[in-house]
């Protein structure tokens, strides 16, 4: 799969203009993403999230790094690839939808019969047919989100950048945005969207990036298809040497319930030999359960569980 | 055509706005009763309703054009708008040029229905077209087109709307001014205040000089030439203005 996305060494620093005291609000992220990826971003509020999308989309200036979209800087013209939703998106009142999206459609030079063919099959895909004609000012926080995302693929791009789509709406408006988000990376659209909302990009990512205080921290594989972090081999009557033996292999001191001995094997050669070890012995095997990353336990390791999320 | 969308998005805000339709109503209004007022009175009546007619449309189309030209553009960096626009395919320099031709369309609209409201007034009275009013209700077009760029420089360059208002009529009030800074300059004057002065001269806009209500109410006639020469000078001072307000507006961050 091909890097659409480059992102190298992504800096930001600003000023406080009263005492010239520097902060860093990012510091040197480095990213890719793959053609056809759904990638999350997710961190506490204040983590560099948007100003990561900032930084991608000109609006801030970078202190320092990269950004690459297909092999280029990402310029005037590579913007025409790319659509973005802001977070709390906000659009002209005084408009009806379908002129705001006739507006944002002309600003990607679609025009004539080509913006009609596009606007009928908007309005069908994002189910505001039936609210065409209203107002913006009269639209629920749901529609005006739908409405968001609308204009951000008018142009049917390669990479879509979501910040905070799912923030604000009720558990049906962001049942149909997971939906959303999901069936236009089924159809080969690059999506990379931020959320603190960790079970929003558990059930949509293949992969997650843990940004804390403008870092990186760690990048995580959802992908439920690819190698566990770790396995549990649960064993009953196991006699002293036995228990030795798994002791070592193990990646922590094993658990026992009863004579139900828990052991947390580290990789599958670890799990071959605690196999041997009980393998002609009176201890039986009950199971053997590959452990998958817990997001929401990498994401505490990164950013702490004992402060506010909304710091 | 990315300007276009955007000039045209503008005037439709513009237009939609209540606001303008409430300053343009009273404009017609006080049109109308200086026109009753002057009919009634003994003398010069229409020369008195054409000058105080003149001076309503040039005064209200300010207030539109500063009301206007700085909420515009604050509006769409307060409310984040802009984040939309700029996210596509849009030059910053393609925002700003169809901000300006947005709003002066709008000014177009709303000057041409002042002028075309004190025409018929004076027709009523006169029973004939004086061409006079049409070149004043131009005049006032070029000089909203400079008021309307010098909004958008200060709504560029300061944070608040109401700073950014507040000198773009000191910017007017002087551009009207203009005229007096000779009084400086001459041989008499010492050496800061003549290079003040000068330098005044140089960047302030020579509002003075599009203001013909004088000869329009006169009947003095006003060349070609003249009317030429203000043209092009209210299009350089605004092609001028617009060209620092997009080299601001490039450096621009939006947090």
């Amino acid at each position: 799969m091909s890097t659409l996305l480059a992102v190298e060494g992504l800096t930001k620093h600003v000023r406080d203009p009263w005492t010239m005291r520097r902060t860093c609000i990012l510091d040197h992220v480095d990213l890719t993403l793959d053609e056809g990826e759904l990638f999350g971003l997710i961190g506490h509020n204040g983590a560099g999230k948007t100003t990561t999308f900032k930084c991608l989309l000109g609006f801030l200036r970078p202190s320092a790094g990269s950004v690459r979209f297909a092999g280029r800087p990402l310029d005037a013209l590579a913007r025409r690839q790319i659509g973005f939703l802001p977070e709390h998106p906000y659009f002209y009142d005084y408009l009806t939808v379908e002129e705001a999206l006739v507006f944002y459609a002309n600003l990607y030079g679609i025009r004539g019969a080509d913006c009609r063919k596009r606007m009928d099959e908007l309005f069908a895909e994002l189910h505001l047919d039936v609210k065409r004609k209203a107002k913006l000012r009269t639209l629920s926080k749901g529609t005006l989100q739908r409405l968001g995302v609308a204009q951000a693929i008018v142009a049917r791009p390669r990479l879509l950048i979501l910040d905070e789509p799912m923030s604000g709406l009720d558990p049906a408006g962001r049942h149909h945005m997971r939906e959303l988000i999901r069936g236009l990376q089924q159809e080969g659209t690059t999506v990379i969207f931020s959320s603190h909302i960790l079970p929003d990009a558990e059930s949509l990512c293949s992969r997650v990036g843990i940004l804390a205080h403008g870092q990186l921290r760690d990048v995580v594989s959802l992908d439920q298809d690819g190698d566990p972090a770790a396995y549990l081999l649960s064993v009953r009557r196991v006699s002293g040497d036995t228990l030795e033996v798994l002791e070592r292999l193990a990646a922590s001191p094993p658990q026992n319930r009863g004579d139900m001995w828990h052991v947390r094997l580290p990789d599958p050669e670890a799990v071959r030999a605690a196999i041997d070890a009980v393998r002609g012995t009176s201890a039986t095997v009950e199971s053997l359960t590959p452990l998958r990353v817990s997001l929401e336990e990498r994401f505490l390791a990164h950013v702490g569980d004992s402060g506010s999320l909304d710091e | 055509m990315k300007i276009l969308a955007i000039a045209r998005n503008t005037a439709r805000e513009a237009l939609r706005n209540k606001v303008l339709y409430s300053i343009l109503g009273f404009a017609v209004l006080v049109v109308a009763v200086a026109a009753l007022f002057g009919s009634a009175s003994i003398g010069n009546q229409m020369k008195f309703v054409k000058d105080f007619a003149l001076a309503a449309i040039s005064i209200f189309g300010v207030v539109i054009a500063v009301t206007l030209g700085v909420n515009m553009l604050s509006k769409e960096l307060g409310r984040r708008t802009i984040l939309n626009i700029l996210s596509k395919p849009v030059g910053r320099w393609q925002f700003i040029v169809g901000k300006f031709l947005g709003l002066a369309a709008t000014l177009a609209v709303v000057v041409v229905l002042m002028t075309a409201s004190l025409v018929g007034i004076v027709v009523a009275f006169e029973g004939t077209i004086d061409t006079g009013l049409v070149v004043g209700g131009a005049a006032v077009l070029l000089e909203l087109s400079i008021v309307v760029g010098i909004a958008l420089f200060f709504s560029a360059v300061v944070v608040t709307p109401t700073l950014a208002g507040m000198f773009t009529v000191a910017a007017f009030v002087a551009g009207r001014s203009a005229g007096y800074l000779d009084y400086f300059r001459g041989e008499d004057a010492n050496g800061a205040v003549h290079a003040l002065a000068t330098a005044l001269y140089w960047v302030l806009p020579h509002l003075n000089r599009l203001d013909v209500a004088d000869q329009v109410v006169y009947g003095d006639a006003l060349s070609m030439g003249t009317l030429a020469l203000a043209a092009a000078y209210a299009a350089a001072y605004t092609a001028t203005l617009l060209l620092l307000t997009i080299a601001l507006f490039q450096r621009r961050e939006f947090v």
